[in-house]
């Protein structure tokens, strides 16, 4: 039985393809289209699924959508009413975006694939995330917890998920907290005040928070207020998402908060206002920590299970994943690698193959490389019509040539095998780089990356050396294995592992099994051998602004663009010449000897 | 190619098309929806029903200047 699942039109579009019940591929739109968060209606990512697996949209037995686009028309429409007359000049425009075609699903999947309306189903946006969540877990039950912005109504639901020894399986939603009271949201209207991008730069605030302290978690809890049943509800009027697209937090929110970030201000803390953002940062983070414990610790007593899965944007947040594992009581949590809208279209095509259409249990493989794969000779051809220096070497050879060039501070782009299905890096398009100095991560942070300067970077370790660096409480291990928990780094090796420790002492890990990325761990064994120390700064093959490189050609078009010293794919490693660096600036040079000479200055 | 990159206007038909079981999802949806919001229904038809008219205006263009002389 051949199932797609699409997700689609808010952000992050993708598509992923199950094929008697096991996933065999999975991209996001972003990745093909180069367009970071694309939310367009996946036509590119379809289209890569379907040739992947040799098959014709007639061969699907079902095609399914990751929410019930009509329900949050529903809820939509409900909020703009609610909200009148403040909502009367964003309501046109809402209706405009939701009528023009979000609405409509059900005939944009029809038109572009051409299947019957019978075989296009719905899941519910938090059964997606759910099943995400669950049914790609190495466990057969589970307590399940989701919570993102908002889906159709809901913004954090609690469950639990079977997966029985007859083949059958039980995801059961228990309850849910419904917009506009979402934890999602309130993160989202800090990540506004902030002056960041909303539902893309979360990541930032949680970065920045670490250089604050929580002194505003009274104002926060103002905002937000916890129930006797142990759920929170949002105090609306320090809020206006739930009447406008346009803006997140209201005027007695500044009141409280005092001024927002100019987004063109850089965050300098050095400064009060510095200072009093990066505490909003950390006071947010706080309560947001706090209150997903709460919530985990509740179900754990509930549902008396050792396994929590985790799904949905709030999943993202590896600090707060950390204080789950560590306080929640479970004894292993399990968040995908693509926990977010993307990763939906996954988990709507396992929860249609397995609840809907009811088929067999299946064992989903533990890995995030769905996409596709990296054409090396591609790459060499590329660079050969560009005159670099490439070439070509054995398995063995090539991973001691690539150790080598990062014992002597190179930066290497490193490409292998299949990309990556969620936001994260993890071994197939990363950057990777010796994780000893700060210099290392300056001149990432300002040669390569082009982003802010209080922005961390990850490391990648073996699974079987991680303990030696980090304190991984139990369980801590697997969190770390898609780089979705924030550990300290052991005190002694701080000094020695600069670049990749945060300015708490904390790092978000990747903990690598051999079998996951063979080429990777092999080189990670190489470097530790020459520098004592197998940890990497690992992080993902993208240039600020643009979505992680897919192809070959894209490696090497951001390679040439940034300071990125050698690229790899496969067998093929492309250094770049001394020459190359050095001749934007000679024209500079020829320029302004040419203007000055024509105009008969000096 | 196996992906149809249809015109625009058959796109538009195949939604018209379609839109029937779409507001029959709205409905039972709504109807069943615990969020108490049956009395929604009427409303949330009609501006389903409108963006359909809009849709076939800028769909079938012999029709807009028609579809366009009601508002």
């Amino acid at each position: 039985m051949k199932v797609l699942g699409i997700s689609a039109h808010y952000h992050d579009s993708a598509a992923a393809l199950l094929v008697d019940g096991v996933p065999v591929c999975a991209v996001q739109e972003e990745r093909l289209s180069r367009h970071k968060n694309d939310a367009a209606f996946p036509a590119a990512a379809i289209e890569w699924c379907l040739n992947h697996a040799a098959l014709e949209p007639a061969d699907l037995d079902a095609v399914v959508f990751y929410e019930r686009s009509m329900l949050k028309f529903e809820r939509i429409l409900t909020c703009a009413l609610r909200a009148f007359p403040r909502s009367w000049r964003s309501f046109p425009n809402a209706m405009k975006n939701s009528l023009g075609e979000k609405v409509w699903a059900r005939g944009i999947i029809s038109s572009h694939l051409g299947v019957p309306r019978d075989k296009i189903l719905f899941t519910q946006h938090h059964e997606s995330h759910a099943a995400a969540a669950f049914l790609t877990a190495p466990t057969r039950r589970a307590a399940i917890l989701t919570a993102d912005g908002v889906g159709e109504w809901a913004t954090l639901t609690v469950g639990h998920g079977e997966r029985r020894r007859d083949g059958r399986t039980d995801i059961t939603l228990l309850r849910e907290i419904r917009f506009p009271h979402s934890l999602g949201m309130l993160y989202s209207t800090f990540t506004a005040y902030l002056g960041f991008a909303v539902n893309e730069d979360e990541y930032k605030v949680m970065g920045l928070a670490a250089y604050g302290r929580p002194t505003l978690t009274g104002q926060v809890g103002k905002l937000i207020r916890r129930t006797p049943d142990g759920a929170f509800a949002l105090v609306p009027e320090y809020f206006e998402y739930q009447t406008t697209a346009s803006r997140s937090y209201s005027s007695r929110f500044v009141e409280l908060f005092g001024p927002p970030r100019n987004p063109y201000d850089p965050i300098d803390l050095e400064t009060a206002d510095g200072r009093r953002f990066a505490d909003c940062a950390a006071s947010v983070q706080r309560v947001l920590e706090d209150t997903l414990v709460d919530i985990a610790r509740a179900l754990h007593q509930e549902t008396g299970l050792s396994d929590l899965c985790f799904g949905g944007g709030v999943a993202l947040n590896g600090v707060a994943n950390a204080r789950i594992l560590a306080e929640s009581g479970f004894e292993r949590l399990f968040v995908p690698p693509a926990p977010g809208d993307a990763g939906c279209a996954v988990g709507a095509a396992l929860y249609a193959d397995r609840i809907y259409l009811g088929n067999p249990d299946r064992d989903v493989p533990d890995h995030p490389f769905w996409g596709p794969e990296v054409d090396a000779k591609e790459l060499a051809r590329a660079a050969r019509e560009d005159d670099q220096d490439v070439i070509e070497l054995e398995d063995a050879a090539m991973i001691e040539r690539v150790a080598d060039e990062l014992a002597a501070d190179r930066v290497i782009g490193w490409m292998d095998g299949a990309t990556e299905f969620g936001p994260r890096a993890l071994g197939h398009r990363s950057i990777l780089a010796a994780p000893h100095s700060h210099e290392m991560r300056d001149r990432l942070n300002r040669d390569i990356k082009y982003r802010e300067e209080f922005r961390p970077f990850a490391p990648v370790v073996p699974i079987e050396a991680a303990d030696t660096y980090f304190e991984l409480p139990p369980g801590g291990a697997r969190l770390a294995r898609f780089m979705s928990g924030v550990f300290p780094v052991r005190p002694e090796w701080r000094a020695r592992l600069a670049a990749i420790t945060h300015i708490d002492g904390s790092a978000r890990l990747q903990a690598l099994e051999r079998e996951m990325a063979p080429r990777l761990h092999a080189l990670l064994e190489a470097y530790g051998r020459r520098s004592g120390i197998p940890v990497l700064l690992n992080t993902s093959f993208n240039l600020s602004g643009e979505p992680i490189v897919t192809r070959a050609l894209e490696g090497y078009s951001t390679f040439r663009r940034c300071g990125i010293d050698v690229l790899v794919a496969g067998p093929t490693l492309v250094s770049k010449r001394a020459t190359v660096r050095a001749r934007p600036l000679k024209e500079d040079v020829a320029w302004w000897s040419g203007s000055l000479a024509g105009s008969g200055g000096v | 190619m196996v992906v149809r990159k249809p015109g625009g206007i058959r796109r538009r038909l195949i939604m018209l098309g379609t839109a029937g079981g779409s507001i029959a999802d709205l409905i039972r949806g709504t109807w069943r929806s615990e969020s108490g919001n049956r009395w929604l229904l009427p409303l949330a038809v009609f501006l389903c029903v409108f963006g359909l008219v809009l849709i076939l205006a800028t769909t079938v263009e012999a029709l807009a200047p028609f579809i366009y002389a009601i508002f």
